[in-house]
């Protein structure tokens, strides 16, 4: 069989080692065939390709830069300062240490730690969200080119491959995802579109692409509104969402969204992407359309039925959200937030003999210490609801145990030992919370309750 | 009779303010915000009406004072307007011009309407009615004037010789509709309707900010600390001061019953004058340079108050005061009757003064000593002035020669004029020994325009303790500087040219030449093909050749491209030309703009190269601050290391930046390099043609054709 056809066909069964093996061989004999380095390049690419989109994480505060506008914008215009809802039972609705409600589905910008910024820096956590990954990508190559790396980059004749169009794309994928080296693509991608004389709006996105990971989100912003000019595409309305959301303008990222919605009606990203804005403003009424419009077109889209799932249960409707849970369940899906969640939605729904198995697998599931800790939280709550005080302060204290830092515990503790009369220690209790999370109502009402008893 | 005016609040905002950064917007539709720049690069917005019961998540509110909201901007703001830019809201939108670029923020909802950028730099921004067009954003950078729509789109543009430091729409000249006023760097004040310049003062300075007035007036400051008010072409009243004015406003802060004109100084002071005289009425200070004077309703009462803000921050309110209102009749009366008695003992003095001059006259044979002694000049003495050009100087000029008709002497003479010395006065006190009775006055007018010489003469004896002044105003024609040569002694024709055909007789072409250049006999047109004159510039010597042919057929033969277009216009506005196309030919502007064309090319592709060479520093900076602060945990050694290459990098940035700012410089020298010569091609044609040819221009440079831009500068037609 003819090698190429069958790298390519290894290709297009993503068996990309062997189709890079059959690459590799095809150009020892032949070093300058054109067809086997783009396939090469090709399945290197795809070996590490990351949905950048979806794996986005959008820094809450990056500790070099303030590409956030306005500091103190007014309330209902912007991420930092949504609208508590007053009404329902949502107001009182867990959120993580930066201010978001628990939805149970990772999404972008959820994955990242509750510390501050200065915390990051004593840790080895990242900073930004783009180092990480940056570095994680470049790792990632390194690995697969055991006698030297496939293209040496700082002799690449970039303006000669940026007037090729067959090569410059794949060139610049590779450069971007494999190398990591957003530099030298960027400097592709320039030329590229100088050569295209400035029409080809593939290269304007990536274009954008660049600058985002450079950080320089103002350029990005014009590459993708140029780019939108020319060719509508859900991926560009989506990345101005994102750039918008990076500067917490979140009214200007939801006009974005809804003019893509007038060029491609009901698509279920855009639509998901308002159904998280307008939960990150509060706004659970035009979410849970969204998410409802989302099961509409894609009824197996996790993420719709999970967040569909928290609003009615937030809604006192734990019945119903056990419902969607378990259609998630049914899925695949399998996480120890979601068997966490069935535990909830099964103790608000009286249906007493599942709860506890729940929460077991969710235990068992539970790797990272902080969900640990919540489920343990969780689980305090199914013991006191069975009346049984010790069994409670055991789950608070092993709660404790994965996350020193979870002030609504501590609150907890000092109520059941403020109950069992041990006064002063359920000062000291409070006291803490107090210290670790200074805005929980709860502990200061608790702890003038206490001044006062 | 000066009032005194107490502020009504004060506070303190305890930011620094930059001078002439000031602006108040009503964001949310009903309630004045005070919004300034800071001296951090950040905006300051000062919401004295927001409630902040509702504080949710991690609001950055200021710490000192909750009514601040601060917007951070990066780069350093240059310009800061409000306007209603939406046509379906009534809220205001910020605008904020950076070196770079302008954004329009929705402050309400916190999201940009639009964000570009302005090659050409913003210095000034203006938000209003431009003729038919409703609201239009005008942007004036370094060489040039844009207009934008409210999604960011350009629909005007024009080239201004300089960088324009103020844009204001104002109706100029009462047709209802306004035009567009534009002060720039080259000392000058022009007016632009959609086709083209409609006229155009000179001031001695750099004019530094315009403000509209009610009636069809604006006020003006110039950098030298002048402030005046024009009516149309008229300047109804102009001051001097040694400091500069930063803000200007009008506002009935007496209760006249029409408006007063405030004006903020450096100096922290703050006064109030009569729009039509400039008559100080009120002056207060404040503890620093006044940033800027602003209205609006501060204290919820439906009634705009006027607030200043000085540069620490200080905020002061003043409001109409009412009780003036009564006492107002009354006084005019008195001031009347004041003026009129003024008037009388003058007129007084100045009899008694014929009086003793007729006494010495008198016996003037019996003591020819006397005149001396007592200060009297004979009565028949004349002062009389010529105004000639002297090219047989080293350093040609014109030359004022004042010169008495006996034996008195000129003591000394004060010449006033507008820019042509430094300050606007010039005194010639020749020493003793050289007293005569004729003294020459070398003039240099380094522009063409025409200027009104005030000449006080000190005439007497040598010895006389007491002089006469007489006093002349002279006025010089517009090209003064050109002196006529020889007829026939050069070839009248050359490679720089403008041509263009008039349809009017040699003999008004006289006249105009008459009345526009310094000649010493008028020049007439007797027969023959053509009229064919040859000038001398006294400032460098170029040649300037004009020949009218009979059938109407004009070329100007000049290297100088300014003197070009200043002729054509001059002839046009004479003969009341209305559209005029010519066709030049300057090889060395076409040589400078071919060059600039090319460089600018070169510049572009540098500064994206730069951009991205900072943003990748930055980003190196972060990881290596990452590292940096895990070795300080996991790896003490390796922490210098860290350190030092960040530091590295750190330098690397500076100078980066260096780089990028001489880079950025020559941009902006470039680009107005090209906008003066474009500007300048556009003033060899007159009315539609011109602005047909700038849209061409611009057309050119957005296509970067460099062949299409000289063509149209030579033809006028892409």
């Amino acid at each position: 069989m003819d090698p190429l056809y069958l790298a390519l066909s290894l290709y297009r069964r993503r068996s990309y080692d062997k189709c890079i093996e059959v690459c590799t061989s095809i150009l020892d004999k032949q070093p300058l065939d054109q067809a086997a380095w783009c396939l090469k390049m090709r399945a290197l690419t795809q070996r590490v390709y990351v949905d950048d989109i979806e794996s986005e994480e959008i820094p809450e505060k990056d500790f070099l830069d303030d590409n956030v506008l306005a500091t103190a914008p007014r309330p209902g215009t912007s991420m930092k300062t949504a609208v508590v809802p007053s009404t329902s039972g949502l107001s009182s609705r867990p959120r993580t240490s930066t201010g978001r409600p628990i939805s149970g589905i990772a999404r972008p910008g959820t994955q990242m730690r509750p510390e501050s910024a200065l915390d990051r820096v004593r840790t080895a956590r990242p900073l930004t969200g783009h180092s990480a990954r940056s570095i994680r990508l470049g790792t990632a190559a390194m690995l697969t080119q055991k006698d030297g790396p496939f293209i040496q980059i700082s002799r690449l004749n970039l303006s000669k491959y940026a007037k090729n169009p067959c090569l410059s794309k794949p060139l610049f994928e590779y450069l971007f995802y494999c190398d990591g080296g957003v530099r030298t693509a960027m400097e592709l991608a320039v030329q590229a579109t100088q050569h295209g004389e400035f029409k080809d709006w593939w290269w304007k996105v990536q274009l954008a692409k660049c600058y985002i990971a450079v950080n320089l989100i103002r350029e990005a912003e014009q590459q993708l509104r140029s780019a939108i000019k020319q060719h509508y595409h859900v991926e560009t309305f989506i990345r101005l969402t994102r750039i918008y959301y990076r500067v917490d303008q979140p009214l200007s990222a939801i006009d974005i969204c809804k003019s893509g919605l007038e060029i491609f009606p009901k698509d279920v990203t855009i639509m998901t992407e308002l159904g998280r804005l307008s939960e990150g403003l509060n706004d659970t009424a035009m979410s849970v359309k969204y998410y409802r419009n989302i099961l509409v077109e894609d009824a197996m889209n996790i993420e719709a039925v999970a967040s569909l799932g928290m609003y009615h249960f937030y809604n006192n409707q734990p019945e119903l959200a056990l419902r969607y849970y378990r259609r998630a369940l049914s899925m695949g899906a399998h996480s120890a937030e979601l068997y966490n969640n069935l535990g909830l939605c099964c103790l608000f729904s009286q249906q007493l003999d599942f709860t506890i198995p729940y929460f077991q697998r969710a235990l068992d599931l539970a790797t990272d210490l902080k969900v640990k800790a919540e489920v343990w939280y969780n689980l305090s709550h199914l013991a006191m609801a069975a009346g049984d005080v010790q069994l409670a302060v055991q789950c608070l204290n092993l709660c404790l145990c994965s996350d020193s830092t979870h002030a609504p515990a501590f609150n907890n503790l000092a109520v059941l030992y403020h109950k069992m009369g041990k006064i002063n220690l359920a000062k000291a209790y409070l006291t803490s919370a107090k210290t670790l999370e200074p805005e929980l109502a709860e502990v200061h009402v608790n702890l003038e309750y206490l001044q006062h008893a | 009779m000066e009032q005194i005016v107490r502020p009504v609040f004060t506070l303190e905002l305890n930011y620094k303010i930059i001078p002439g950064l000031v602006t108040i917007g009503k964001y949310d539709g009903t309630h004045s915000c005070i919004t300034a720049a800071t001296s951090t690069d950040k905006v300051l917005i000062h919401s004295p009406h927001r409630k902040n019961s509702a504080i949710a998540g991690r609001v950055l509110w200021s710490e000192s004072n909750k009514e601040i909201a601060t917007l951070n901007i990066n780069q350093s703001i240059t310009c800061l307007t409000v306007g209603m830019l939406l046509p379906d809201e009534d809220k205001d939108i910020l605008l904020i011009g950076t070196s770079s670029h302008v954004l329009a923020y929705h402050v309400h909802d916190n999201k940009d309407v639009f964000y570009r950028e302005c090659t050409d730099g913003v210095k000034s921004i203006a938000v209003g009615t431009f003729k038919d067009i409703k609201t239009v954003i005008m942007i004036g950078g370094n060489s040039s004037v844009h207009g934008y729509d409210n999604q960011g789109n350009e629909i005007f543009w024009t080239a201004v010789g300089d960088i324009a430091t103020s844009v204001i729409f104002m109706d100029y000249n009462k047709d209802g509709l306004n035009e567009l006023v534009v002060s720039s760097e080259d000392f000058s004040i022009r007016i632009f309707d959609k086709t083209g310049m409609l006229s155009e003062h000179i001031e001695t300075e750099v004019v530094t900010n315009l403000v509209t007035l009610p009636d069809n007036r604006f006020a003006y400051s110039i950098s030298n600390g002048t402030i005046g008010v024009y009516e149309q072409e008229t300047r109804l009243w102009r001051v001097k001061s040694k400091h500069f004015a930063i803000s200007i406003h009008y506002y009935d802060l007496l209760g006249q019953g029409s408006p007063q004109l405030l004006t903020g100084w450096s100096n922290g002071k703050v006064d109030c004058r009569s729009i039509k005289t400039g008559e100080v009425l009120f002056k207060d200070a404040m503890a620093c340079g006044v940033s800027g004077i602003v209205e609006g309703d501060y204290r919820s009462i439906g009634k705009s108050d006027l607030i200043c803000i000085s540069s620490e921050g200080e905020v002061r309110g003043y409001t109409t005061t009412k009780t003036l209102t009564s006492s107002d009749g009354n006084g005019a009366d008195q001031n009347t009757i004041r003026e009129l008695l003024a008037h009388k003992q003058a007129l007084l003095m100045e009899l008694k003064h014929y009086d003793t001059n007729t006494k010495y006259n008198e016996n003037i044979f019996y003591e020819t000593e006397s005149y001396e002694n007592s200060g009297v000049i004979p009565a028949s003495t004349r002062l009389e002035i010529a105004i000639n050009t002297n090219d047989t100087d080293p350093k040609p000029h014109v030359e004022l020669s004042l010169s008495t008709n006996n034996s008195t002497i000129i003591k000394a003479t004060v010449i006033f004029a507008e820019g042509i010395f430094n300050g606007e006065t010039h005194v010639i006190h020749p020493p003793i020994s050289k007293l005569k009775s004729i003294l020459l006055v070398p003039l240099f007018l380094p522009k063409d325009s025409p200027v009104d010489i005030h000449v006080k003469v000190l005439v007497g004896y040598p010895n006389s303790s007491q002089f006469h002044v007489y006093e002349i105003t002279k006025q010089l024609p517009k090209f003064s500087m050109y002196c006529l040569k020889e007829k026939g002694s050069r070839k009248l024709t050359g490679d720089n040219y403008v041509q263009f055909k008039v349809n009017e007789r040699l003999q008004r072409i006289c006249l105009w030449i008459n009345q526009f250049f310094l000649l010493t006999e008028d020049v007439e047109f007797d027969t023959g093909t053509n009229l064919s004159l040859s000038f001398k510039c006294l400032r460098d010597n170029t040649d300037l050749n004009m020949v009218f042919d009979m059938n109407g057929k004009t070329s100007i033969y000049t290297s100088n491209i300014s003197l070009a277009a200043d002729l054509v216009q001059s002839i046009a506005a004479y003969l009341n030309i209305n559209s005029l196309e010519s066709k030049s030919s300057f090889s060395q502007e076409e040589e400078k703009i071919k060059e600039h064309m090319s460089k600018l090319s070169e510049i572009q592709d540098t500064r994206l190269r730069l951009e991205t060479d900072i943003a990748d520093r930055m980003s190196q900076i972060r990881s290596l601050i990452i590292q940096a602060e895990d070795s300080r945990i996991n790896d003490l050694d390796s922490l210098p290391y860290h350190y030092d290459e960040l530091m590295v990098i750190n330098e690397e940035l500076i100078n980066g930046y260096n780089i990028r700012l001489q880079n950025y410089n020559e941009k902006v020298d470039t680009m107005k390099n090209i906008n003066t010569v474009i500007q300048k091609a556009s003033r060899l044609r007159v009315g539609p043609k011109s602005s047909n040819m700038v849209n061409f221009c611009r057309t050119c440079i957005n296509n970067n054709s460099v062949e299409g831009l000289i063509k149209v500068i030579r033809t006028g037609e892409m």
